[in-house]
């Protein structure tokens, strides 16, 4: 061990001398060998040195563990250290010192594996190795081969190989070296050794061998690696798995015996393969160094700039003979700027062979550059043959002239044998025409035959067994695969013959019919079919289609619309007729006229004149009574018929009907006429009722209204004038915003006897609209300002509390009322009352009403006076003479009192117009402005609370509907009492809908949609009987099930969709209709809606794909506004194969009420993008999206 | 070279060509003889005259058993009515106690000798103006 340790001083120290630089290459060596042990790391090479191991070396060095990467740097390092000592001995010339430098180079070759890097380096070091590979032998006896570099030494250097048969020591020997072979070695090269550094200091502490004696030193003092006797003396050896004494599965070391038979261990098979370590990936392929570029250093031939291109297979490319040397150029273009072209041509006929030689270059003459184009064109085409105009091309380097001749050579010697060929066949073929008959000897010459008579137009002078051998020798030519006509297309063929091609090859190409026509021109072909399989061209004569084929099949071309768009050769199937088929191939036909007429042809039917003319006359005897049938049917019956249906000549029937009718239509009218008396009387009743029809919104609209309006406008303009104006002006405030000129003429009126409700209405809807806005605010200036000026002073509170009092006339009041009028009225009338009592003390004879109030109004001071004792009573009370009332305002009682009466009814009648146009819901008196004019006040945002007490839309009442049914018996039972049912809703409460009619209309319903059903089939049934597609009987059937609905203004957004009769649930509304486009067009139209600012899109989404747009084009469906508690739902249903957008009613809705349902859009993340929802409901969620 | 199927045909088609084919269509439908009805025998009465009254008849039948026929549309009820003549061998003309078997008629016409054989003189002396012969040489046979 201590010399291990001491190695780096005993390797740089004493004994390094200039002359062994040389020697350094063992030094080098040695980093190799730990470059080489590190590489092995891993590889199996670890502890491949072992047998190298000199015994003298195993005596002071423990053998390191095998897989121990370091562990023979201590025996390489003594090695170094006992080759430098013997070379110390030698003489230390300065040849040796080049000699050294070849060893190192031989050394470190050897080691790397190049050995056999110069013949120079290695001649020079055959002397050296035998030198040191003797000296190896003689001093450190190393087990046999059992280092690489010796290996390697021993293979590729001869003399190293006599060097080892020569030496007698047997390597495994630990005998000592003789030193007698020594000296005379040293007598033979002359060289004394010397040893320098030999002083004790050095000997006792670094040296532990003595070259001279041939001695280990200082034994005493180094260690024994082996001292107890564990490993042994004479090695170890690998043995692979599952070999050796052990059978280990993993390879395991043994001692070894000199007899074994060395291995290598980097044999995989000896050693690694089956150990268990992790495998090196090797690569597959040697990987290719970059392109170097050439430049003037560069050795050699410049690459190459030129490139060959050739046909793969002459034999398939049809389409070779289109191939122009233009396409060529053009397509190799976009590698690189061609600089030469070349075509060659053959030169026994001048065609061109399509060899063709392209050199690229550059405008810089940059040669790397041409040389990677014509490289880029090359390994393009490495994988993928090169296709141009449908032709497959190869493209290869040109490396040579010759192998450019030899492509070429090799094209023009097919050209020769398919030129033989050609001609071989023609001479068999005129031979065969020139004399004998028998077609069939030679099978070559059929075609040649063929394509002679064919194109000579004589096929028909053919016997039938030279047609039979045409037929099946084209039958087999033009159509191998047997392909018959379809049977859907055999009526169009009518079993003719005709040329077919493939849909596959047609579509591809894009080719149509009228492609084939105009090329087809020439041959006399009768039409041409599309089919799914492909194109027919059907021929009336087969000669025609035959020679067709003959002429054209692979040569006629087309430009493909799919491919390039470049010319295409067009291959044709040839499809015989079924007689000529079937006779010739086997297989059977269909008995059709054509077959039989054929089949009948070659037999003799008629031997006589007599026999032909039994079998016409036959023939016109069928004929015959083919013809009387048709002629019965077309000319006798048919008209007859037809003029008989005619119902001029059924006077009787027609007459029946028409009384039917009328009775039908009478009965109508009278089912409506009772209807109305109904309503009429119901009016009477109370002429301060206001009629639903009053209300109705849609009175604006007048396409729904029916006519028994006219007459009930007739009858109650008769009866009393008055209603009708009431009518008229009480409309929804809603709606005035719909009909901008009515409500300005109607605003100007300042009649308040005749409606004084317009004084509010046009207050409340200064909070809505605008329009208008002056008139109406100096009305209601001028209004308050009378409230304000003429009676606030008089009696505050019998304004401010007007609400309070109870506003219906008690019978007493207008008894007292009366008696102020007439005198005669009075005695007989209040009589009873003035009657005198025998009671001891007065009884009153009103009640006393105004008991116990604070404060009492003019107007109650004026009902409670009833006679002249009261007002004297009166007078005493409030201490006032006769001259002082009447010096104040005797003049102007009359008149003021006048006025409040007429406020107070006018405000009595306003509050229940109020009350019914609202639904029952109060006015809210905060909306009245008593703090001058609303001018001063300027524009104010009105709650919707406020809203809700004039704008009946803005209230959600969401409360549950009735059915239709139980609607409609409410409305029954609702005409004997309306106004017993104040809360329920006015299309509730409607008096025109009557038992029978709603009756009838719910019956009707039903019945509708039956009759509807039958139309629908009389309709298709005519269709098919007709034949022919028709707009007129085309029958749009979501029209017939839509339900009468308009558009009016709507609370939640602009327009609103309203129902104008009560709908069922479940029941189809209205179809939204409007432009169907697609989802491209959809997107590109919202943003084109948006620019011009149509905030609303009416675009509604069928599917994926598919939009409507409603936006210019589309039906009323699209005012539909969104709610988030629907009354509706839209659906997406299919008629007739299409999809269309249905509104269904997911509840009972009542007339007028406002359709909607839930638009569904995505949640929007960004809030920028949200739309606030106006639609009021109780679980509003605020936004649309 | 023709084969002789079709000179039997061609023969009947330059028959038809010369009108003798019309000739004959409508010499049976007009010609006015005893024709012998389910009833009766109608004398020199036509076919055709026959055949409308019959339909006439039939129809206001059908009429009154379900005059909705005379509302409808007329073209497509006439259609449908026609059919229902038509059928089964004009068997509603033979349910009519003065009706005819049409088809009975008909047959006996086209089988009567008379019939045959002007068709046969006029076809022979056709042939021959049209040189229309059997030519059995001709074959290859």
């Amino acid at each position: 061990m201590s010399g291990y340790n001491r190695k780096p001083p005993s390797y740089h120290g004493p004994y390094r001398s200039s002359k062994y630089y040389g020697n350094s290459g063992e030094h080098v060596y040695g980093d190799e060998r730990e470059r080489r042990g590190t590489y092995s790391n891993g590889n199996g090479y670890d502890g491949r040195y072992h047998p190298s191991i000199s015994s003298h070396h195993r005596n002071h060095h423990p053998p390191t563990r095998p897989g121990h990467n370091g562990h023979y740097a201590p025996v390489e390092s003594s090695t170094n250290h006992y080759h430098s000592s013997r070379f110390e001995s030698t003489n230390s010339s300065s040849r040796y010192s080049s000699v050294a430098e070849s060893s190192t180079a031989q050394v470190r070759n050897s080691v790397d594996s190049r050995y056999s890097s110069g013949p120079a380096i290695a001649s020079t070091t055959n002397r050296y190795s035998y030198r040191e590979t003797r000296g190896s032998n003689t001093l450190a006896p190393t087990a046999p081969s059992g280092t690489i570099r010796y290996q390697r030494s021993v293979t590729t250097a001869p003399s190293i190989r006599v060097a080892f048969k020569s030496s007698d020591v047997t390597p495994d020997k630990t005998e000592p070296l003789n030193a007698s072979l020594y000296e005379d070695d040293i007598k033979r090269n002359e060289v004394k050794p010397e040893l320098k550094y030999n002083k004790e200091y050095f000997n006792t502490k670094y040296h532990y061998f003595d070259p001279v004696t041939n001695k280990l030193v200082n034994t005493a003092d180094s260690g024994n690696w082996n001292k107890k006797k564990q490993y042994p003396s004479n090695g170890f050896a690998v043995m692979a798995p599952g070999k050796g004494p052990s059978h280990d599965v993993q390879g395991k070391s043994y001692p070894r015996s000199p007899n074994d038979p060395s291995t290598d261990p980097r044999e995989p098979t000896t050693y690694l393969s089956k150990v268990n370590m992790t495998k090196k990936k090797h690569r597959m392929a040697l990987t290719l160094i970059e392109r170097l570029t050439y430049d003037k250093f560069s050795l050699g031939p410049p690459p190459s700039c030129e490139i060959v291109i050739y046909p793969i297979d002459e034999n398939n490319n049809i389409n070779l003979i289109n191939v122009q040397d233009i396409a060529i150029k053009n397509y190799f273009q976009k590698f690189g700027t061609i600089s030469h072209f070349e075509s060659y041509i053959d030169p026994n006929n001048a065609l061109p062979l399509h060899i063709y030689l392209l050199r690229f270059s550059r405008p810089d003459a940059n040669i790397n550059d041409a040389a990677k184009a014509a490289y880029l064109a090359v390994k393009r085409h490495e994988d993928k043959t090169c296709v141009i105009t449908n032709c497959h091309f190869k493209v290869v380097p040109k490396k040579s002239k010759e192998q450019v001749e030899d492509i070429k050579l090799k094209f023009i010697r097919y050209n020769e044998e398919q030129a033989k060929l050609l001609q071989k066949k023609a001479s068999v073929a005129a031979e065969n025409s020139k004399g004998h008959n028998d077609i069939l000897k030679a099978s070559e010459s059929v075609s040649s035959i063929i394509e002679h008579k064919v194109i000579e137009n004589d096929v028909n002078k053919l016997s039938s067994q030279e047609q039979e051998a045409v037929y099946n020798e084209l039958s087999l030519k033009f159509n191998k695969r047997s392909r018959r006509i379809p049977g859907d297309i055999e009526s169009k063929v009518k079993n003719r013959a005709c040329l077919f091609v493939s849909t596959n090859f047609v579509g591809f190409h894009g080719m149509t019919r009228a492609d084939f026509a105009q090329r087809l021109r020439p041959y006399r072909f009768s039409h041409i079919e599309r089919h799914i399989t492909g194109i027919y061209i059907i021929f009336n004569d087969a000669n025609d289609a035959i020679r067709c084929v003959m002429r054209e099949s692979g040569r006629l071309t087309i430009i493909s619309r799919g491919f390039q768009r470049m010319p295409i050769a067009v291959k044709f199937t040839l499809i015989l007729p079924s007689t000529m088929h079937s006779r010739f191939s086997g297989h059977n036909s269909k008995n059709t006229r054509y077959e039989v007429k054929a089949t009948k042809a070659n037999e003799p039917m008629y031997k006589t004149q007599e026999d032909l003319l039994k079998a016409a006359t036959k023939y016109i005897l069928e004929d015959l009574k083919a013809a009387l049938n048709t002629d019965i049917r077309r000319k006798i019956v048919g008209p007859t018929v037809f003029d008989t249906l005619n119902p001029d000549y059924f006077p009787d029937l027609v007459a029946q009907r028409k009384e039917k009718q009328a009775l039908k239509e009478e009965k109508k009218q009278n089912i409506t006429e009772t209807a109305n008396t109904k309503v009429l009387d119901a009016s009477f009743q109370n002429d301060v009722t206001i009629k639903e029809q009053d209300m109705d919104i849609f009175k604006l609209y007048g396409g729904y209204l029916k006519p028994q309006v006219n007459r009930k406008r007739r009858l109650s303009h008769s009866l009393h004038n008055h209603s009708k104006r009431t009518k008229l002006e009480l409309e929804p405030m809603a709606h005035f915003l719909n009909e901008e000129s009515t409500s300005k003429e109607q605003t100007p009126l300042t009649d308040i006897n005749v409606s004084p409700s317009h004084h509010y209405d046009d207050e409340e809807e200064e909070s809505s609209s605008s329009q208008d806005e002056d008139e109406i605010m100096e009305n209601a200036d001028d209004i308050s300002k009378v409230f304000h000026d003429d009676f606030m002073d008089i009696d505050k509170s019998g304004i401010t509390e007007a609400g309070a009092v109870s506003t219906e006339p008690t019978t007493p009041e207008q008894e007292g009322e009366l008696g102020l009028v007439s005198g005669t009225e009075k005695e007989t009338t209040m009589l009873d009352i003035y009657k005198p009592s025998e009671t001891e003390l007065p009884i009153p004879v009103y009640e006393d009403d105004l008991l116990g109030k604070g404060q009492i109004s003019l107007q109650e001071v004026q009902y409670t006076i009833k006679d002249d004792e009261d007002f004297e009573l009166l007078k005493e009370l409030l201490q006032a003479s006769n001259n002082e009332i009447e010096s104040q305002s005797v003049n102007l009682i009359e008149y003021e009192l006048w006025k409040i009466k007429d406020y107070q009814e006018r405000k009595k009648c306003d509050e229940e117009t109020h009350f019914k146009l609202n639904e029952g819901i109060a006015y809210d008196e905060s909306l009245n402005w008593n703090q001058g004019s609303f001018k001063t006040h300027g524009f104010f945002k009105v709650p919707d609370r406020l809203k809700q007490c004039y704008l009946p839309h803005r209230r959600r009442i969401h409360q549950p509907l009735n059915t239709v049914s139980h609607h409609t018996n409410i409305a029954h039972e609702s005409n004997e009492d309306i106004s017993s049912m104040p809360l329920q809703r006015e299309d509730s409460a409607k008096p025109e809908s009557s038992e029978s009619a709603a009756g009838q209309e719910i019956a009707s319903s039903r019945e509708n949609r039956a009759s509807n059903r039958r139309f629908q089939q009389d309709i298709e049934a005519q269709k098919a009987a007709i034949g022919t597609e028709s707009d007129l009987l085309s029958l749009n059937q979501l029209n017939k099930r839509k339900k009468p609905v308009t558009f009016a203004r709507s609370a939640i957004h602009n327009w609103g969709l309203y129902a104008l009769e009560p709908i069922a649930a479940k029941e189809m509304i209205i179809e939204y209709v409007g432009e169907r486009i697609r989802q491209p067009v959809s997107e590109m139209r919202e943003k084109r809606y948006l620019k011009r600012g149509i905030g609303s899109s009416y675009l509604f989404r069928v599917d994926e794909n598919n939009v409507i747009d409603a936006t210019k084009k589309g039906g009323i469906a699209r005012f539909i506004n969104h709610c988030c508690e629907p009354s509706c739902t839209a659906k997406i249903i299919k008629v007739g194969g299409r999809k269309r957008i249905v509104i269904y009613a997911l509840r009972d809705i009542a007339k007028n009420e406002e359709l909607t349902y839930d638009y569904k859009f995505e949640r929007e993340t960004d809030d920028e993008e949200r739309l606030p929802c106006y639609c009021g409901a109780s679980s509003c969620k605020g936004f649309l999206n | 070279m023709v084969s002789q199927a079709d000179q039997a045909r061609e023969l009947a088609e330059h028959f038809k060509k010369h009108g003798y084919f019309d000739r004959l269509k409508s010499e049976i439908l007009s010609r006015e003889s005893n024709i012998i009805t389910n009833g009766n025998v109608r004398s020199s009465e036509s076919l055709e005259k026959i055949l409308k009254e019959l339909t006439a008849i039939t129809v206001k039948d059908m009429v009154e058993k379900d005059e909705e026929l005379i509302f409808k549309n007329r073209g497509p009820t006439s259609a449908l009515v026609e059919a229902q003549l038509l059928k089964d061998n004009y068997k509603k003309f033979n349910e009519h106690e003065d009706g005819i078997d049409l088809s009975r008629y008909l047959s006996g016409c086209l089988q009567d000798p008379s019939l045959y054989d002007t068709i046969y003189k006029e076809m022979d002396q056709l042939s021959a103006k049209e040189h229309i012969t059997v030519d059995n040489s001709a074959n290859p046979k």
